[in-house]
């Protein structure tokens, strides 16, 4: 594993992109005045289209993507800076999430021209907001055991079969949906593609799925003889496999993977600040999370970093999303003690709730964008184990 | 510092003798090791240029700082770099012979120990002392970091021995290494190696005189935990001969553990930036990155 060793020293980050900062800190302080801890412990699973078209009247939706199709050409350390800041003040971005981190990246890398002047200035505007279409009721982390299918015929595609558990699945209005298109299950990674799925075609039926925390932020969808037109497949028929999978190091090597838990940890230490007296268990614990909390950042930017020269981490990012959710995980259970060892103590309704909120929805994180146990056996195939 | 001088310095590792040898390299006043280490010009890695050294920052020498551990040297060779440093900025003739930080590094012919605004270099063999100012950062927080380097070496060696046997001992007809109970174990222990090199990286800061104690804390901490990680599942996955003396994997685990808990084991360091974060006004995100940052 001296590949792990290869990492370079961090640095702060480019004046530019640092400078981004206080432009995005002071938006994001005059739209979420006033919103409470348990309402930002939604933050990427929080559903907000306003706020979505105000990021991107700012261009800050697509920042990394080209110019000409509206984004703006910034840098990953900018990507890095605006992720961070949004995600670390639990700001409503899930409208939006999964377009700019893949779609919009996806569409330019594989898309068609006509795809990508299609798409990607919507994205870039927060008009068009994305899903993606892996899971099936049958097919979870066996990926590639998918059954919906998509036939060619005289007018493009016809698509039959459902999804489900599809993150903002009713509340988008494309998916990018990996579906097969020859062969049977049994071929396994063979014959899957890509298409873009317009969520309001005829044939496509949605219904919200009740989340635990009684939220709807997932879905099913089912696809009855869906005409696609000729130009909605992305990338070559068949290689939707590997498109999946170049896109895997972005989707696990974000401060997403690491901060899902902010909300509840800095209303609990907003809380010890106000109310004072800190004991030493909850000084500990404090230190505890904030030292963790440095090195998977600093885990973050050195993934970014090489994400930025074109490289694939697929095994550090693997790795980093491993960690980085069982820190996230972590943390409900452990503030949660605390908070209640202090028995007379008044503690503010909002950290309750706020408490509440992320318990229930903590196992979540280590199961969206590959569950533990895959994540695992990803690594230990880059360990020469299998 | 570039990869030549990594390689040099892994050959001189190298040459001090397999790792039951180096695990206990007497250092001390009279040791014939040191000379060794000392002829090939590393020690004065640190010692800005105006007085004789080679002015590396503090950053480049991480590499050399993890090969230690990795080669289960606990020889003060870092501790010895940082304290050269130290004297000759303040106008002092660096003693020769190797010199431990406060009560780290094993044998030494000197020890330099922190008196708080003051530094004093005591000869291990007793005698007067030399006492001069210092206003950089406290010893402890450089012992610390070269502590968490050699932690972050030895979890990374111990690791690849764990899966060099996985992938030899044969049970239930196959490689232990092929089921998948074993796989996920080492995964779990591959992800703390990555873990405790970033960890240590931290304290790698660029100047060593302005290491945050923050910093120095993160290091300390993290590198720690997983420390104790590697060390019982490596044990746990070499089974019996693990246990025995003759086996290399004893000396790395039982190092681990002393090295986890020398110079203030996690809690100690856990208060320590746990403090720092309570007087910080803003978010834990802020707080970390405002740390890091400091360098």
């Amino acid at each position: 594993m001296s590949l792990v060793l290869e990492s370079p020293p961090i640095r702060p980050l480019p004046a530019e992109d640092e400078a981004l900062r206080a432009e995005i800190k002071a938006f994001i302080a005059e739209t979420l005045d006033g919103v409470q801890a348990s309402a930002r412990a939604r933050s990427w699973m929080g559903f907000d289209a306003e706020f979505s078209r105000k990021l991107g009247e700012r261009g800050w939706i697509g920042l990394t993507l080209p110019k000409e199709y509206g984004g703006s050409e910034r840098g990953a350390f900018a990507r890095f800076v605006l992720s961070e800041e949004l995600l670390a003040s639990g700001a409503p971005v899930a409208a939006h999430w999964i377009a700019d981190r893949q779609s919009g990246p996806l569409i330019l890398r594989f898309g068609t021209e006509t795809q990508r002047q299609f798409y990607i200035p919507r994205i870039c505007r927060g008009e068009a907001f994305f899903c993606i279409g892996m899971s099936e009721p049958n097919s979870g982390s066996d990926l590639a055991s998918v059954r919906t299918t998509a036939a060619q015929n005289a007018d493009g595609w016809r698509l039959n079969g459902s999804k489900i558990w599809t993150t903002n699945g009713h509340r988008s209005h494309y998916m990018i949906a990996l579906v097969r298109t020859s062969g049977t299950p049994a071929d396994r990674n063979a014959g899957l593609s890509q298409f873009i799925v317009d969520l309001q075609a005829p044939g496509v039926t949605r219904r919200p799925i009740m989340d635990l925390a009684g939220d709807a932020h997932f879905s099913e969808i089912h696809f009855d003889d869906v005409q696609l037109g000729p130009d909605t497949l992305v990338g070559e028929e068949g290689a939707g496999w590997e498109q999946v999978n170049a896109e895997l190091a972005f989707e696990r090597s974000g401060p997403e993977r690491i901060y899902s838990s902010m909300a509840l940890t800095d209303a609990w230490i907003a809380w010890l600040q106000a109310r004072g007296d800190v004991t030493e268990s909850e000084t500990l614990l404090v230190g505890q999370l904030s030292a963790r909390l440095a090195v998977l950042r600093s885990m973050s930017l050195a993934l970014t970093e090489r994400l930025s020269r074109h490289e694939s981490p697929v095994i550090e990012a693997a790795l980093l999303k491993d960690l980085g959710t069982s820190y996230e995980q972590s943390i409900p259970a452990l503030v949660g003690e605390m908070v209640a060892a202090t028995v007379d103590a008044d503690v503010p309704a909002d950290l309750l709730a706020t408490l509440d909120y992320v318990t229930a929805i903590s196992p979540s994180y280590s199961l969206r964008g590959g569950t533990r146990e895959i994540l695992r056996g990803i690594i230990a195939r880059g360990l020469g184990l299998r | 510092m570039d990869d030549m001088l990594s390689e040099q310095f892994d050959r001189l590792l190298t040459g001090l003798g397999p790792i039951e040898q180096t695990d206990t390299l007497d250092t001390g006043p009279k040791s014939e090791a040191w000379r060794a280490i000392a002829e090939s010009g590393f020690l004065d890695a640190l010692t800005p240029e105006e007085h004789g050294g080679a002015g590396v920052p503090f950053s480049e020498i991480f590499p050399l700082a993890v090969a230690l551990g990795r080669r289960l040297t606990p020889a003060p060779v870092i501790e010895t770099m940082i304290a050269r440093a130290i004297l000759a900025r303040a106008g002092h003739e660096p003693p020769e012979g190797s010199i431990a930080l406060g009560d780290t590094g094993e044998t030494a012919a000197w020890r330099l120990r922190d008196l708080g605004g003051r530094l004093a270099l005591e000869p291990a063999a007793g005698g007067a002392d030399t006492e001069f100012a210092w206003n950089g950062s406290p010893l402890r927080n450089l012992a610390v970091a070269t502590l968490a380097a050699r932690m972050a070496g030895a979890v990374e060696a111990v690791l690849t021995m764990t899966i060099d046997y996985a992938l030899i001992r044969k049970q239930f007809g196959r490689e232990i290494g092929k089921f998948q109970a074993v796989q996920q174990q080492l995964a779990v222990m591959a992800e703390e190696v990555a873990a405790a090199s970033a960890a240590a990286r931290l304290a790698f800061v660029d100047d060593f005189t302005a290491l945050p104690s923050g910093l120095a804390a993160a290091a300390k901490l993290r590198t720690g935990e997983a420390a104790l990680l590697v060390a019982t599942t490596a044990h746990a996955l070499h089974g019996a001969i693990g246990i025995s003396k003759e086996h290399t994997l004893q000396l790395f685990t039982r190092r681990l553990h002393r090295w986890r808990l020398a110079e203030g084991s996690g809690p100690y360091w856990g208060l320590l930036i746990g403090r720092e974060r309570l007087a910080y006004p803003g978010g834990s995100v802020d707080f970390v990155r405002t740390l890091a940052d400091a360098r």
